[in-house]
């Protein structure tokens, strides 16, 4: 029984250990297949925890590739200009960028949804300006080079699983995270600030710690980032970026721990498939229209409803509302 | 004893609450009833933290939380329903009611993450506790999505959820508007068990009837002051009450 909930929850988990099999079968080494595939699962490790954020605590942030840059440039800085060893920079380059977010969050977070993302744009091009006019520190508009590897391994395939296995724990705290009580908190929040309070949640501290930790793992995407490329300038993981997430994570299924996930396949491929920015643009126009229309929760929910389709025994519809006749009875005592 | 003392509230210029008491003890069930702009939501809205009044205080067991938040009045066990249910249509009726666990648990942010064992059992033991009151309130199936349940029973889980979070107080708002008299056999009984079982309720209702049969005590409101007050014998023998509201022939 216990081995069977466990699965259940991270039925996902599963799917994605599975597909990630399948590429490395399919690759045999051949680094263009592993260079897409690791563009693939960095967008979606700064997507994942953005899911959480939007689909389950209905904050909408654009600065999430800021975030990440953050946390790219304290491991660019920490580890050429203070000769830190990479590992040595994997706490700074998520604490940074969580802390920060943290901090400034609770006056942000306190904004109707529109304007929260309106500010979160606002901030990502300050954070752009910051590091563009950072002189020698942050490399300026030519931005900085010279980080050493990453820790895993020279190969292609290191770099790939390393991602990989970045990614699976994000799946994995994902589902533990949506099934406990601070999860069910976090869409009370969502569903209705007032009713969340009415149970106790503390609206304003929930909020402040997702995005917070939103920001803390896409600061580990960045650091990730950083190390892979070798190379980092303000333009490497920029406010485009922090669009195109949002819209991976829309298209993929916000409320799903691998939306994310698919949303950033069909971008990055569609991406490399279709010819120039303008093809993109109408494509990527069309299907957010449609998923928007069609598929509120995004391609992630086409297999909940082909099962709740399948399971639904002939003929039972929802169950029937009973006499709904005494509500006008009631409406003479008054 | 939850007690609200010399309320008054005033809207621009209008007096929605005009020195206004009520008070519930444990395991007692106090009902407030009255016409639409009586006062009566704008009196719960005071108990529940929504509405903060110009004059009076609100006190739970001597201790004054007239300016208390409405999280924080959650957290010393002052539960509220709403008049329209606002559980999310698309959990199902078993996490709808885990909700409602939020002000107890213990789970932090990373034992969450990490699902430790802590959170486990935790969970474990809500789960079961919430499968309880889907039978208490006859809920029918603990995995059927909220938005299927027709309205009344959306109601009733407003109730289990509140129930959840182990309050010491229960404030209802229209408990049983749009319910069937089976409905309201229901809510009767079960409010009448969490009573007993040393719960303090108030309720707001439209249905006269309801609140007389269900109620240890009633507050009849009009244009924010208090008509008559005490039990429902007495309410129903109160010249006022007879005349304007009961002396119409309704029951």
């Amino acid at each position: 029984m216990r081995t069977f909930t466990v699965l259940g929850r991270h039925r996902n988990l599963l799917a994605y250990a599975v597909v990630i099999g399948i590429v490395i079968s399919v690759a045999q080494g051949r680094e263009s297949i592993y260079d897409v595939g690791v563009s693939i699962l960095v967008f979606g490790l700064m997507g994942i925890p953005l899911a959480l954020m939007y689909g389950h605590g209905g904050i909408i942030s654009l600065c999430q590739a800021s975030f990440a840059a953050l946390g790219g440039y304290a491991t660019s800085i920490l580890t050429v200009s203070h000769g830190w060893s990479a590992w040595e920079a994997l706490a700074p380059s998520i604490l940074v960028p969580g802390v920060i977010a943290y901090l400034i969050s609770r006056p942000i977070l306190r904004l109707p949804e529109l304007s929260l993302a309106l500010t979160t744009i606002a901030l990502a091009q300050l954070w752009y300006g910051l590091v563009a006019l950072g002189g020698d520190r942050t490399g300026g508009h030519v931005g900085l080079y010279g980080m050493p590897a990453l820790p895993f391994g020279d190969e292609q395939l290191g770099g790939f699983l390393g991602i990989a296995v970045l990614v699976a724990a994000a799946i994995w705290a994902f589902e533990n995270y949506v099934r406990s009580a601070r999860g069910r908190a976090l869409n009370a929040i969502r569903i209705d600030p007032i009713l969340a309070r009415s149970v106790g949640a503390d609206v304003a501290r929930e909020r402040a710690l997702v995005f917070g930790v939103a920001a803390g793992v896409a600061g580990l995407a960045g650091w990730y980032f950083s190390l892979y490329v070798g190379f980092l300038s303000p333009d490497s993981l920029s406010f485009t970026q922090s669009f195109a997430v949002l819209f991976m994570v829309v298209i993929g299924g916000r409320r799903s721990s691998i939306g994310p996930l698919i949303g950033s396949t069909v971008y990055i491929l569609a991406g490399d498939l279709l010819p120039g920015g303008v093809a993109q643009g109408v494509v990527f126009g069309a299907m957010l229209v449609a998923v928007l229309l069609l598929l509120p929760d995004g391609l992630a929910s086409l297999g909940g409803i082909v099962r709740r389709v399948r399971r639904r025994p002939p003929g039972s519809g929802s169950a029937a509302p009973r006499d709904p006749a005494p509500a006008k009875r009631e409406r003479a005592h008054a | 004893m939850l007690s609200a003392r010399g309320i008054a509230v005033a809207f621009g210029g209008v007096k929605a609450l005009d020195v206004v008491d009520v008070e519930v003890g444990p395991g007692s069930i106090v009902g407030m009833v009255g016409p639409n702009g009586a006062g009566k939501s704008t009196l719960f809205n005071c108990l529940t933290g929504v509405v903060s009044p110009d004059a009076g205080t609100v006190e739970l067991d001597g201790k004054d939380i007239t300016r208390w938040p409405t999280e924080r009045r959650a957290r010393v066990g002052i539960g509220r329903t709403f008049q329209t249910a606002r559980a999310d249509p698309n959990s199902t009726v078993c996490d709808a009611i885990m909700t409602g666990f939020t002000v107890s648990t213990r789970q932090c942010m990373l034992g969450a993450f990490l699902s430790s064992p802590g959170v486990r059992a935790e969970e474990k033991q809500f789960k079961a506790r919430a499968l309880a009151l889907v039978d208490t309130f006859d809920l029918g199936n603990p995995d059927a999505l909220v938005g299927e349940l027709p309205a009344p029973h959306r109601r009733l889980l407003e109730v289990a959820r509140t129930l959840a979070g182990d309050a010491k107080y229960l404030l209802l708002d229209e408990p049983a508007a749009g319910m069937d008299s089976l409905d309201r056999q229901i809510l009767s009984k079960v409010l009448r068990q969490v009573a007993d079982r040393g719960i303090g309720i108030v309720l707001v209702e439209h249905n006269f009837g309801f609140v007389l049969s269900l109620c240890d005590e009633v507050t009849v409101l009009a244009s924010g002051k208090v008509v008559a007050q005490g039990t429902p014998e007495h309410i129903r023998e109160h010249p006022e009450i007879v005349r304007v509201y009961l002396g119409q022939g309704t029951p």
